[in-house]
């Protein structure tokens, strides 16, 4: 059941006119117990985050873990989400991926558990704000996680758990794909990135199955990125057209004709060509994700006063580092492979337009409640004054205005250790020794650091996964 | 007085909750073979029950009156190998091969070998007691273990149809006996499960 905002709105001001004298009274006391309640949960993530970013910022990724780790408890019990993301991508990002495993899962399940929503909690909301109920993830987010788990069981050669994950991210999307029309616009339905991901993880897998499933993600990334993530200025990588063409020429005839219509002059290796080579794929995890802040209006009120309303709104975190080429030098041999690096997934886009999508909800629930909260502290200051005089009516709309003003406050939570982007680079090499390493690059193409990603030996048919962040 | 009497209730009321929340978990002995459902994955049950099912039904089938005709007084010999995970689930497939042997085993109608890795270590035993600490009555040859007449290998598969807060799965295993000599498919076994698992949008 989806009810428009205005009905929100009618039915929040219903309540609140229904309520009887004494009510009244209850209801700004109410409010002023639950601020306190709010207050103390909203204080906790805003004050963990001011030393969360800063170590992420500065790429500290050891300290982040540790800090976040300690500092638990101060993320407060209705955002346990965002402390098992952070510390889970935190762990990720210095290699702990057993740990990464272990926070991501129980995110996962928790995030699955939020979707029964609680009833007095979801209350709270329309009383005191967002921020009373728990966090429970973006749909991007629930997919990103199972993205992670994936990584991080591929970092540690368990191809097939990694499936596992693959699998629960095709389920996933499906349902979310579920939720949309077909020609709603602008909304999170298919992540073409993830699917080309699964799609490397599927053909880890080597059976015939496995390479029917990769066929199908590689496919469905492919539309993706032409439908959906065009938005974004996204344009499908290029490891997506030679492997999605090479595990078509497998798939049969009828499969890579229908790719070739697409792609004619591109060549490509064949599967068996392939076995005969290393493929190494890193991931460059860049930037950081936008974050929210505040933004308040001030609206006049039929008595010439004003209320306060807030609403969160994404600020771009700009970067340094926009780009990296991939090198790969033999041990034997002097030709280096080099790979330019290009963007696969643009989070900070996707976690703007989500909050775009969910604004008229947000707006029509925030000025529902904040509409409520005027009335209610009218009532109970008209009551006030009957009861007890002129004084007490004034005590009681001061005391009720302040606790409008204080306790609202926007919804500012997201997974902000998130990147910004998620590039994807792929060398094809011979087998051997190779030592790898990324060249980052600013918007002019200028260098701007090294990063190391150490000695490799590669035998014939590997396919291996890496990954390195930089928040430059 | 009627204050009084309200403020005993309270009284109560508060002490009945803090009780309740100062609680710890409750643990309570259950039947090893007692169903539980918590949260709809593949549990415990739907292994022993999918295992002893199929085992049941693959000892049913031909391949054992021919083999037994062809070999009279001689039990084939089994060796259960991989089975491969290929669900929305990180199951255990260890479990599942425990349960297919336990099953095979307790049938008295075939005998079967140690598993690959349970044979390393064996061997490793075996090569130990050559090095002259063993005493030569107890010490075990090298060469006298049993080749497998047939391998038993299968997957897990699972078919997930979710939208938000329900989805009904199905499970699918699929288990083969492969005569070794022969690479002949001497039986074919499939079992299914299907769970319709939802989660309540509302709750106080």
């Amino acid at each position: 059941m989806d009810m428009s905002g205005r009905d929100l709105m009618k039915i929040t001001i219903k309540t609140y006119q229904c309520l009887n004298r004494r009510l009244a009274f209850l209801v700004l006391l109410a409010v002023a117990g639950l601020l306190l309640t709010s207050l103390s949960g909203c204080a906790g993530p805003r004050k963990v985050y001011s030393t969360v970013d800063e170590l992420n910022a500065q790429g500290d990724f050891i300290l982040a873990r540790s800090y976040v780790e300690e500092h638990a408890k101060d993320y407060g019990k209705r955002n346990r989400l965002l402390y098992l993301l952070d510390r889970g991508m935190f762990a990720f990002s210095i290699g702990e991926f057993r740990e990464a495993i272990a926070s991501f899962t129980e995110a996962e399940e928790l995030m699955s558990e939020l979707y029964t929503i609680s009833l007095s909690q979801e209350a709270t909301t329309f009383v005191v704000n967002d921020n009373a109920a728990p966090y429970r993830g973006e749909d991007f987010e629930s997919v990103i996680v199972n993205l992670f788990l994936a990584l991080s069981y591929a970092n540690l050669s368990e191809v097939d758990e990694a499936l596992v994950e693959a699998r629960k991210v095709d389920s996933k999307l499906t349902a979310i794909n579920l939720q949309y029309a077909e020609n709603e616009q602008n909304a999170y339905r298919e992540d073409p990135f993830v699917r080309l991901l699964m799609g490397i993880l599927y053909e880890m897998g080597q059976t015939s199955t496995d390479l029917n499933d990769a066929y199908i993600s590689y496919s469905k990334a492919l539309q993706g990125y032409d439908s959906e993530y065009q938005r974004f200025g996204v344009s499908f990588p290029e490891p997506l057209v030679e492997n999605l063409l090479s595990v078509a020429s497998f798939m049969g005839r009828a499969e890579l004709r229908t790719v070739q219509q697409r792609f004619p002059s591109y060549r490509f290796a064949s599967r068996a060509d392939r076995k005969e080579m290393a493929e190494v794929y890193v991931l460059h995890l860049n930037g950081r994700t936008p974050i929210k802040q505040e933004n308040v209006i001030v609206v006049p009120t039929p008595d010439a006063q004003v209320v306060k309303v807030a609403f969160p709104s994404y600020e771009k975190i700009p970067g340094r580092i926009v780009g990296a080429r991939l090198h790969a030098l033999p041990e034997l041999g002097k030709q280096q492979f080099v790979a330019d690096f290009k963007v696969g997934e643009p989070i900070g886009g996707i976690a703007i337009e989500n909050l775009q999508n969910r604004r008229v909800r947000i707006y029509a629930k925030t000025l529902a409640r904040v509409t409520a909260k005027y009335l209610a502290v009218r009532k109970a200051q008209r009551e006030a004054a009957d009861q007890f005089g002129g004084w007490a009516g004034l005590l009681t709309k001061v005391t009720g205005d302040i606790l409008i003003f204080m306790s609202e406050q926007a919804d500012l939570r997201s997974w902000r250790t998130l990147p910004e982007e998620i590039l994807i680079g792929k060398v094809t090499m011979p087998p051997g020794s190779y030592q790898l390493w990324a060249e980052c690059l600013d918007a002019s193409g200028g260098f701007v650091e090294k990063v190391e990603l150490g000695r490799r030996e590669l035998k014939a048919g590997d396919k291996i996964l890496m990954q390195f962040r930089t928040t430059e | 007085m009627t204050g009084s009497w309200l403020h005993k209730r309270l009284v109560v009321l508060v002490l009945v909750l803090l009780v309740a929340a100062c609680a710890g978990p409750s643990v309570k002995r259950t039947e090893v073979d007692e169903t539980i459902d918590l949260s709809g994955k593949w549990n415990d049950t739907d292994s022993r029950l999918v295992a002893e099912e199929m085992i049941l039904d693959c000892l049913e089938r031909p391949w054992l009156e021919r083999y037994q005709t062809s070999h009279p007084g001689k039990a084939p010999t089994v060796i259960v190998a991989t089975v491969k995970n290929r669900s929305h689930e990180h199951i255990n497939t260890q479990v599942f091969i425990k349960d297919l042997e336990r099953a095979l085993i307790n049938s008295g109608r075939v005998q079967f070998v140690a598993s690959k890795d349970e044979r390393v270590e064996l061997r490793e035993e075996k090569a130990d007691q050559q090095y002259g600490f063993t005493s030569r009555e107890t010490q075990k040859s090298l060469s006298r273990e049993v080749g497998a007449d047939y391998i038993l290998q299968g997957s897990i598969n699972t078919i997930k149809d979710e939208i938000k807060g329900k989805y009904v799965i199905l499970y699918q295993v699929n288990l083969e006996l492969i005569e070794l000599e022969t690479h002949l498919k001497k039986w074919i076994g499939q079992k299914e499960i299907k769970k319709y698992v939802k989660r309540s949008r509302f709750t106080f």
